[in-house]
């Protein structure tokens, strides 16, 4: 196997890759330095600087109750990134024991599983999203259950494939023959195989779930104001769009330039790690 | 092809009923008695519990899904707790919006995707063909909704030229359309000048011009033609996203079909409303896809016989 130093090497020469790992880092890096960037605290009202346009003092002006957009903009970074990395964890986390167990077992667990997969795929994944709400209640909690949910039909499906040619493998049989039992190798031998699609699907996801966080959080079924979640400061800000559009401006630029990061990054490590896909 | 439609006409009916048991499940789950929703707060008991057999909610689950099923087959979707109406009555008030707003979407879609897919292959490497692929690249990052209100703040906060919101006039549709179709005209873009620029390389495409028929010809009549069961493919993946899309972008423009329709219900916890109309876009997508596959048949016969 490819020594990670070698792995780094091939990536830092892919331009896709590097600019999409780079916007994800800056991103990640702002959310995370935000209470030294801004002087200011995201929920903090100022009635007197209400809708104040652009400035030294706020770069990317106010909203209707006088908080820094540039503040809440860089704190909703932290909320949007968690929802989608928490959500896309648990999801993933089931989908690829499902798609492993399903695809390394087969019979009639794979064909029940895949059966249930194929109906979670029929809805898309705002309709899914909608319903577990209706269940749940509004709120950051049910999204981040949500984007697990559809998340699981994803994994399953693509570790599924990816497993049922890697059971055939010659080193798996080794392994067999030298008597090692079957939940050990599926483990130990055939689950560290697929963490290149793995990888190349998790960053693909991110940035899916960061559009359903983003797009609940607008509609009202996700975060709930006055948190700064990027989809929910786009929401409020709708009634201003005429008096005061830079509070529409720069949480939307937010999310697709993090979204533009993950997906080029996304790209970059298919074309590395598995160029099957590319097509 | 008539055995393959049968055929795939027959594998819907398990996808339809698997849809009915995921809404059925959750209109189960949801905390919460339907029949005290139904009566209100203040009614008193015996109507509570004359509701609940009206409705079956005293029988076991099994029976209760059986009069679900069988009223759906009848097009009972129960009644909405907020308005007393049955569910049906007011989809049916508000769908054709959404097919109205998902077709004129798909048509933009489909005009700009495969207009600018066939002209990025034909001139491949050229500034046309860079700056389309850069605008793909965007296309499918930026969010629905944020650039909803980016059109919005052009085009009617700015430049006067369309409403911002559902008026009730013809213009009101482009908006809305066009946030809902940019989306999908990147895709379909993308897969077009992909399978064209496959095409275009094939020994028939060089032998059509080595007989000198015209370019327009070649490209219009022997390239596309071969790459459009593709394209009709992520055409019909597309029908799935804009529905999605449909429920963000009514929001945003407030039009009133039945993706606004559903998040209104959300909020004002009226869940017969909710999985009624949840449950009729999930038919109306499976659906979609059935056609796309008969489609894709017609478009390429070897599908059929595999």
């Amino acid at each position: 196997m490819e020594s990670f130093f070698g792995f780094c090497r091939r990536l830092s020469r892919n331009r896709l890759a590097v600019t999409g790992a780079l916007i994800v880092a800056i991103v990640i890096v702002l959310a995370a330095v935000a209470p030294w960037i801004s002087r200011y605290q995201p929920e903090a009202m100022s009635l007197a600087s209400r809708l104040k346009p652009p400035c030294a003092d706020h770069p990317f002006g106010t909203d209707e109750m006088g908080r820094d957009v540039l503040t809440r903009v860089l704190y909703g970074a932290r909320i949007s990134l968690s929802m989608a990395l928490g959500g896309v964890i648990i999801g993933g986390t089931i989908g690829t024991v499902v798609g492993l167990v399903a695809g390394y077992g087969g019979g009639r667990f794979d064909s029940i599983t895949m059966r249930i997969m194929d109906v979670a795929l029929a809805f898309p994944s705002i309709l899914q999203s909608i319903l577990i709400i209706t269940v749940l209640g509004p709120g950051l909690q049910s999204v981040v259950v949500a984007i697990a949910i559809f998340c699981i039909p994803v994994y399953s499906r693509t570790v599924r494939g990816a497993v049922l040619s890697l059971k055939e493998m010659e080193y798996v049989e080794a392994a067999r023959a030298i008597g090692r039992t079957e939940t050990g190798i599926m483990f130990r031998h055939v689950l560290p195989n697929t963490l290149p699609v793995l990888i190349v699907q998790t960053s693909l996801m991110l940035a899916s779930a960061m559009l359903v966080a983003s797009s609940l959080s607008f509609i009202g079924l996700g975060a709930q104001p006055p948190t700064p979640e990027w989809g929910a400061m786009l929401a409020s800000s709708r009634a201003y769009l005429r008096t005061a559009p830079w509070v529409s401006v720069f949480p939307g630029l937010a999310i697709t330039i993090s979204v533009l990061g993950l997906n080029l990054l996304g790209d970059g490590l298919r074309d590395l790690l598995d160029p099957r896909l590319k097509q | 092809m008539g055995a393959y439609a049968l055929k795939r006409i027959l594998q819907l009916i398990p996808v339809l009923l698997a849809v009915t048991i995921v809404v059925f499940t959750v209109m189960k789950v949801i905390p919460g008695d339907p029949a005290r929703m139904l009566a209100g707060e203040l009614a008193p008991l015996e109507q509570v519990e004359a509701i609940r057999k009206e409705l079956f909610l005293d029988k076991p689950i099994i029976v209760q899904y059986w009069h679900y099923l069988s009223g759906l087959l009848r097009g009972d979707l129960g009644y909405s707790y907020r308005s007393k109406r049955p569910v049906s009555e007011e989809i049916a008030a508000r769908y054709p919006n959404t097919v109205k707003l998902a077709l004129v979407s798909i048509c933009i879609a489909i005009v700009l995707g495969i207009g600018t897919g066939i002209l990025s292959a034909t001139k491949q490497g050229s500034w046309f063909d860079t700056v389309s692929r850069l605008v793909s690249m965007l296309g499918v990052t930026v969010p629905t909704f944020w650039l909803g209100l980016m059109l919005m703040l052009i085009f009617a906060v700015r430049l006067g030229l369309l409403p911002t919101m559902y008026t009730g006039s013809p213009k009101d549709i482009i908006l809305p359309a066009f946030t809902l179709g940019l989306n999908s005209t990147t895709f379909i873009a993308r897969m077009t000048r992909s399978c064209m620029l496959e095409v275009l390389r094939q020994d028939y495409v060089r032998t059509a011009r080595a007989k000198g028929i015209s370019e327009r010809i070649v490209v219009l009549k022997h390239a596309l033609r071969n790459a459009l069961p593709n394209v009709v493919t992520v055409v019909g993946l597309q029908m799935g996203s804009l529905l999605g899309g449909a429920i963000i972008v009514e929001s945003v423009f407030a039009w009133p079909g039945i993706g606004l329709m559903m998040v209104e219900a959300v909020a004002f916890r009226d869940h017969p409303v909710v999985c009624g109309t949840v449950l009729v876009a999930a038919s109306a997508l499976v659906i979609v896809n059935l056609i796309v596959d008969l489609l894709y048949a017609v478009l390429d016969p070897r599908i059929s016989y595999r």
